[in-house]
């Protein structure tokens, strides 16, 4: 940073200008130094940063009934045409006020073909969000169920770094699964679930690594379930798993 | 405070002269230039009309807003200050106070200098700055005073209000700049936690 810049910096014009106490010749020097200087530029757009932070903390609420006034004010989209030059006959008057008028309807059309799309868009925006809260509501309940255990399943020799957790509820007969940590895969592999019954493997379903670290899935449930592994399989899955690529274990 | 999409977005409707953009700043900014401009004119009513021409200046105006000379929340807090002190400093303003401008000065002799004034409540970052330096800044950002007026009704010399703004704004940064880190990071705890 040059010498005068960190006189600037330093000396109160960054300050006065935005509390508005400074000349029109400092204003312009200060607003050509914004424009030429990211140093100025970074330091005067933090220092507006924080006033707006603290104006916004320091708010007063407005009087009931301000709003609809504010809001029913003139607000006229056509730049003012000045004075001097209003020299127009009646007729034509007349007939610029018809084009405004059916530049206001034609405005006001669209205005509201526009909030019907968004409150359309709003209404299938709340239906997804009632129908995620409501699938995690459930989920939340399931896991926090005093039958729920949670079994991590982690790393082999195979994927040391590997961690699956499985939600296991032998009351409900069900579980859910979440990925922590488990390899990338060919696309013509896929992980598959399984649960160790009296010495076999049984499949508890496939899984999608990427899907299940973002979410829950629900997966199959057996009884008598005595570990629970994940091993990589073809795409589509396995009838028999394939214990040389034995990612993930816990015993339950 | 608007996400920067929406923030963005709100110029760009103002410079279009899109009335939409009306409701939208009422909503975001209509209390925070409420207060600035109610500690300016001290009367709920007075307050009150001049949000509604603060309004009307921002829409006569807008075109001309440059986000490159800064942001809109400043070129609009400048707006609402300059029509407030214009209206505390008008003679028919004046002449209504006249009466409660009495009550006022006892009032404020009998009270320390420099304490925050009642109107500034001490919270958010004010409150984690010095009392000397949130003064300054009080009367000046948020009441609309001169940084002589200040210097004259705290009885402190003006190189002291100068050096007070100077090092308050510098520590004022410092909580924005730590708040808005820690905000950050807590963001991403949480999603630590989730996984």
């Amino acid at each position: 940073m040059n010498k005068e810049l960190r006189g600037i910096l330093e000396s109160d014009l960054l300050e006065r200008y935005l509390l508005g106490e400074v000349s029109e010749q400092e204003k312009a020097k200060v607003l050509e130094l914004r424009r030429t200087s990211p140093e100025i530029r970074e330091a005067l757009d933090k220092q507006e940063a924080t006033l707006e932070q603290i104006a916004l903390e320091q708010q007063m609420t407005t009087p009931p009934g301000l709003r609809d006034k504010v809001l029913r004010q003139d607000y006229p989209v056509e730049p003012q045409v000045p004075s001097s030059r209003l020299s127009y006959t009646w007729l034509a008057y007349a007939a610029s006020l018809l084009l405004v008028a059916g530049g206001v309807w034609i405005w006001q059309q669209q205005r509201i073909n526009e909030l019907e799309a968004q409150a359309t868009a709003y209404t299938e925006q709340i239906a997804q969000m009632e129908a995620d809260c409501q699938k995690t509501n459930l989920q939340f309940a399931f896991i926090n169920a005093p039958d729920t255990q949670p079994a991590v399943l982690t790393g082999t020799d195979y994927a040391p770094n590997s961690m699956v957790i499985v939600y296991w509820n032998p009351t409900e007969k069900a579980c859910l699964l979440r990925v922590a940590n488990l390899p990338d895969i060919p696309a013509d592999k896929t992980y598959q679930l399984w649960a160790d019954i009296d010495g076999e493997m049984k499949s508890l379903g496939t899984f999608n690594h990427q899907s299940a670290q973002e979410e829950l899935l629900p997966m199959a449930y057996l009884d008598h379930a005595e570990s629970l592994n994940v091993t990589v399989e073809p795409a589509g899955g396995n009838d028999h798993a394939t214990v040389s690529t034995l990612s993930a274990a816990v015993a339950i | 405070m608007l996400s920067k999409q929406a923030y963005q977005h709100l110029c760009d409707q103002l410079q279009a002269r899109d009335q939409a953009c009306i409701p939208l700043i009422y909503d975001h900014y209509g209390d925070a230039l409420y207060g600035i401009i109610y500690r300016i004119v001290g009367r709920e009513e007075d307050a009150a009309e001049v949000l509604q021409d603060t309004f009307v200046k921002i829409w006569e105006n807008g075109s001309t807003y440059d986000p490159e000379r800064g942001r809109l929340f400043t070129w609009m807090v400048n707006i609402a200050r300059n029509l407030a002190i214009n209206r505390r400093n008008s003679k028919g303003f004046r002449q209504q106070t006249e009466v409660q401008t009495d009550e006022k000065l006892v009032y404020l002799s009998d009270r320390s200098r420099e304490t925050v004034p009642e109107t500034v409540d001490v919270k958010g970052m004010l409150q984690k700055i010095d009392e000397k330096y949130r003064t300054v800044i009080s009367l000046l950002y948020l009441q609309g005073y001169t940084q002589q007026e200040v210097s004259d009704r705290l009885q402190i010399p003006l190189g002291t209000v100068k050096s007070r703004v100077k090092i308050g704004l510098r520590e004022l940064r410092k909580w924005y700049d730590f708040d808005t880190t820690a905000a950050l990071l807590s963001a991403f705890a949480i999603v630590d936690l989730e996984i």
